[in-house]
């Protein structure tokens, strides 16, 4: 087992195979080797973010019904949890998060992909005509 | 990246006419408004529209036009700061391109449904349209324009200014990223002017998928054309009606360097350079009409080719006459 400590302090005891299915861990667990006790530190998951991810990373087998059911989350852990992925390094999570968002946003109006993620539109009147007479290739399709 | 490939913040920097004497003084003024703050500027111009109207209304048009802009301008900055604070927007710029890669229409390499290619091009339209930071991730992000097709490149039909700007941008925003080529199948006519611009990138296919059935010149096939080396090529689609065939045979292509090619449809060709073809792993032959080879020479090319996964025929192939 080995012990990984979140930003905001928290420990969570882990079996050094689960861990390491994130490079970063894996790479830090080679630095300090084999037999040390440190806690390896990670300032930037926080522990919710980390149990999420760790049960992932426990669970994870290749079925797609079973990561679907798994990223079925709000949308800030969603971006969360992609984050954390990012950052761990672990690639299999971080597609799982990133064609999830992709799945949000096929088949939508601009103006339904800016309300599903909270943007609005920041273009000027003068680019949005510039940015339409741009496109018109893609429009007229 | 805002319009017409400026960074945001050049974007941020659109030049400002100070052709009034309202603006020159704006401009003669040492940074006008930083002793305020944003919510006392908005409250000192809201008041002043509201209370000074008169001043407003003896501008001229024009300046009144100019004041606009500006508070346009202003008003999409405050916009997009507040888009920056939301989740999405968030993530580092590779992480959305990624997910944008993934919004994008996905066609297989081998076999891909090229009658669902009429789609490409609609996701576009609402991705660049959402904000100017999800613009700017896309100008940004080669691997996102790196599907073409002659549509995009056709330089002679009547909106030649607007088409040059497309493909000019297409292939200098697709950088160094591998190509997916389609021609002829959005746009059936293939001209040989656009042919040729993208030919000077063939290094960078990775996969070709032609319909040459409309090809614009008659007098050569368009194979012929294929002659420089395509050494990242992976997966070639040489689909034809026929016409341009002669005796089944496939003409040299890429001077024989196609190193990488591993998925390889063709129709109506029977035979090609002995040379060619060894390390495919998927291969789809189809309406075999003139010079079929042998069942023994098919066994030969089979036995040559140790890594085939997949093999389709449809029409093709076995001649009984020539079986034994």
């Amino acid at each position: 087992m080995i012990v990984l400590k979140t930003s905001d302090n928290e420990t969570f005891n882990v079996d050094r195979e689960v861990a390491e299915r994130s490079v970063l861990i894996k790479n830090m667990l080679d630095d300090i080797g084999e037999d040390s006790d440190q806690a390896i530190p990670l300032p930037n998951v926080n522990s919710s973010v980390l149990k999420k991810v760790l049960e992932y990373c426990e669970h994870h087998r290749d079925i797609s019904e079973w990561d679907q059911k798994f990223i079925t989350v709000d949308q800030e852990m969603l971006f969360e949890i992609i984050l954390a992925a990012n950052y761990l390094d672990i690639k299999s999570l971080l597609d799982v998060g990133c064609k999830t968002v992709a799945n949000m946003i096929k088949g939508k109006t601009p103006e339904e992909i800016r309300k599903l993620f909270n943007i609005v539109n920041d273009f000027t009147p003068e680019e949005e005509a510039q940015i339409k007479k741009e496109n018109e290739w893609a429009e007229d399709r | 990246m805002g319009i017409s490939g400026t960074t945001d913040e050049e974007m941020m920097k659109l030049p400002i006419q100070a052709n009034s004497s309202l603006e020159k003084a704006m401009g003669a003024a040492q940074n006008p408004g930083t002793d305020l703050s944003f919510k006392q500027l908005v409250n000192a111009i809201l008041y002043k529209c509201k209370y000074a109207k008169n001043q407003l209304v003896e501008l001229p048009e024009s300046e009144l036009d100019g004041l606009n802009r500006k508070l346009q301008i202003a008003s999409s900055a405050v916009r997009g700061c507040r888009n920056a604070s939301q989740k999405i927007n968030q993530l580092p710029p590779e992480l959305l391109c990624n997910i944008m890669s993934g919004a994008q229409m996905q066609l297989t390499s081998f076999l891909p449904d090229i009658t669902a290619y009429e789609d490409h091009g609609r996701e576009w339209y609402s991705l660049l349209h959402v904000c100017r930071h999800w613009r700017g991730i896309i100008a940004r992000s080669p691997t996102l324009w790196s599907t073409i097709d002659n549509t995009l490149i056709d330089s002679e039909d009547e909106n030649n200014k607007k088409n040059n700007v497309v493909h000019e941008r297409y292939l200098c925003r697709s950088g160094a990223a591998p190509l997916r080529v389609y021609l002829g199948v959005k746009e059936m006519k293939i001209r040989r002017k656009s042919l040729g611009v993208l030919l000077k990138h063939v290094a960078r296919f990775k996969e070709l998928h032609v319909v040459a059935d409309l090809w614009e010149d008659s007098s050569t096939p368009i194979y012929n054309l294929f002659v420089e080396p395509a050494p990242t090529l992976v997966s070639l689609t040489l689909r034809t009606d026929g016409k341009d065939v002669t005796n089944g045979s496939l003409p040299p292509i890429f001077a024989g360097e196609m190193p990488s090619l591993k998925e390889l449809t063709l129709e109506h060709f029977t035979v090609w350079p002995t040379t060619y073809f060894h390390n495919l792993t998927s291969l789809s032959l189809s309406d075999q009409a003139f010079n079929r080879p042998t069942t023994l020479s098919f066994l030969d090319f089979l036995q040559n080719s140790p890594v085939l996964e997949m093999l389709a025929l449809t029409a093709s192939l076995i001649c009984l006459a020539c079986v034994n």
